[in-house]
């Protein structure tokens, strides 16, 4: 895959899905070697895609901001939001992230995207390591940040 | 006219998302039968009067596309319309959905006013009017 336009549709795909669905527009878009965001204690989710080419989604953020965006989405207050909210709110975001990224890399392209997983930060290899390469951006919002990657298996 | 309507996504809360924009759209809205893949949707199906269908793509189970055809291909159901609502966005499989009879689609991620808008396609404007744009929904929250 074109790693510029597959960074550019992820840039693109993070600010239309947070913008439009969960109303939290964003500050700053860090490229990709920084820490990822809230690699112990969040919540995080991974989502395969297969196609013409193959790998995963992972996103990761706080649990604070998981809450909030949760509180949200739902239209609940905070304090009535549990884990399974949490981690079934973050797996919707991973789903939009992972298809609209893909759709605006190329639409004319067919992908398959796997079910979305629930998953803790530290067991992501956000770094690719023997897997393959990442793509890592971590956004910042006005009151938090977050870390979608794609880890493209060769 | 009271409009049953069936929301079928494997993620709870987008289940609990959409039917707040639907009833916040202003429709007389009957019962909202929930189903979180196609196998569940069409044991709802089955045993229910249903006036639309709001299906997501991919699921575990039966995805929406399968679930569409089943319909389509149910005489008691072919005629219920089915909006698929889904981040699939490639050319090819939004023609899929349309060729195999879904009514219309909607990309996640999606406004308040475009889900309004297809249901007023599909269902015509609410007798009282609140989902009209005028009205200034297009700032409802989620």
């Amino acid at each position: 895959m074109d790693k510029d336009a597959l960074k550019t549709a992820m840039m693109t795909s993070i600010s239309d899905v947070l913008e439009t669905m969960f109303f939290m527009p964003l500050d700053v878009v860090t490229d990709g070697s920084d820490t990822p965001a809230a690699l112990t204690g969040g919540i995080a989710a991974t989502l395969t895609f297969s196609g013409p080419a193959h790998g995963s989604f992972a996103l990761s953020l706080p649990e604070s901001m998981a809450r909030d965006i949760c509180a949200d989405f739902l239209g609940i207050d905070g304090q009535r939001v549990s884990l399974k909210d949490m981690t079934g709110t973050v797996k919707e975001m991973i789903n939009m992230l992972a298809g609209n990224t893909l759709s605006l890399y190329d639409a004319n392209v067919v992908f398959d995207l796997g079910v979305p997983e629930s998953t803790a930060p530290e067991t992501i290899a956000w770094e690719g390591g023997d897997i393959g390469e990442t793509l890592c951006l971590t956004v910042q919002t006005l009151s938090s940040h977050l870390t979608l990657a794609v880890l493209l298996n060769d | 006219m009271a409009y049953n309507i069936l929301i079928v996504d494997d993620s709870a809360p987008m289940r609990a998302v959409i039917k707040k924009v639907v009833r916040a759209s202003g429709f007389d809205t009957g019962t909202f039968y929930e189903a979180a893949n196609g196998s569940e949707a069409l044991a709802v199906l089955n045993g229910n009067w249903l006036d639309l269908v709001l299906t997501d793509y991919n699921m575990p189970d039966m995805d929406g596309l399968t679930l569409l055809r089943k319909m389509k291909a149910d005489d008691c159901m072919q005629s219920i319309p089915v909006v698929m609502v889904t981040t699939e966005g490639s050319h090819e499989r939004v023609e899929t959905f349309i060729e195999q009879g879904a009514a219309a689609y909607i990309k996640k991620p999606f406004t308040p006013a475009a889900i309004r808008q297809t249901l007023n396609t599909l269902l015509g404007e609410p007798e009282d009017g609140q989902g009209r744009p005028e009205d200034g929904d297009d700032d409802l929250d989620f």
